[in-house]
């Protein structure tokens, strides 16, 4: 209850809908994370097809971009990145994969550290984004994409 | 022309298919994964379907439980920039074919998209893996 002459201190609030939705995302992409640890448990030759096995560093990096853009894009611009698939990708790589209603992107993260990571992505239709990037660094370019 | 192990090196027609295996890694919650599109000494094998059923693809697997089999119409991969199907029989494998796929990591990644979306599956997964806990 207020009092003539102290000072009113307002508890700021965080609106519940917009806690609720953080942790719903966070949820869902710890989740994700958490399956793609799978990942390291193949065993060379896991295919019967000489594919070797996952590194724990080519997954770090993985989750590692992904948690950056995540956190950048909620930051900057109060969105939420949808959560991708983490799937092994060719010759010990790894590959986040957004296949989304009207757009789909698929980024993949070299087994060499030094590597830079490839992306393609499209509308289903002449819009095309495709290159190179540095997985250690946010990239505005793909994080518009995402942003779609 | 013929091969040293005696098989006729054919071109494959535009409207014919070519089976490939898919192991069950590759799946995640019964949705095929674009990691299955990969180069094993410089080609990707699939099996032209005028001398293979489904059925032998799947079987040649040591483990055919384990995998599917997609089907790729050869004239869909041969739309996409610089892919081909040829025609490259085995001993024990007169269907044997190759897609080469490009070194270039960029346009490998474009391509898989592509493929990924070109392929059917014709042979799902016959069993659970989901419960088994082996799909990625």
């Amino acid at each position: 209850m207020p009092t003539a002459g102290g000072t009113l201190q307002w508890e700021r609030e965080t609106p519940s809908v917009q806690k609720w939705e953080h942790q719903e995302e966070d949820r869902d992409l710890k989740a994700e994370i958490e399956q793609a640890r799978k990942i390291l448990e193949l065993k060379d030759n896991w295919d019967d097809e000489g594919s070797p096995v996952f590194s724990k560093d080519t997954l770090d990096r993985a989750v590692a971009f992904l948690v950056m853009h995540s956190e950048q894009i909620r930051k900057c611009y109060h969105l939420h990145l949808p959560v991708p698939k983490i799937s092994p990708g060719p010759k010990g790589s790894i590959d986040l994969h957004w296949k989304r209603p009207d757009w789909e992107l698929l980024v993949n993260i070299p087994a060499n550290a030094d590597g830079m990571a490839t992306f393609y992505g499209d509308n289903y239709g002449v819009q095309k984004i495709k290159g190179s990037v540095d997985p250690r660094l946010f990239n505005l370019g793909l994080a518009s994409w995402l942003m779609n | 022309m013929v091969d040293e192990l005696g098989w006729t090196v054919e071109k494959i027609p535009d409207s014919d298919s070519v089976f490939m295996r898919a192991h069950e890694t590759y799946f995640r919650d019964g949705a095929l994964t674009a990691g299955v599109f990969t180069a094993k000494d410089g080609g990707m094998s699939a099996d032209w379907d005028k001398y293979s059923s489904k059925e032998e693809t799947r079987n040649r697997a040591k483990n055919p439980a384990r995998n599917a089999v997609l089907s790729l119409s050869v004239g869909g991969v041969r739309q996409m920039k610089g892919l081909d199907v040829e025609h490259r029989p085995e001993l024990e494998n007169r269907a044997h074919s190759e897609i080469d796929l490009p070194d270039d990591r960029e346009e490998l990644t474009e391509i898989r998209v592509f493929l990924l979306r070109l392929a059917d599956i014709v042979i799902p997964l016959t069993r659970d893996p989901v419960g088994e806990q082996r799909t990625i």
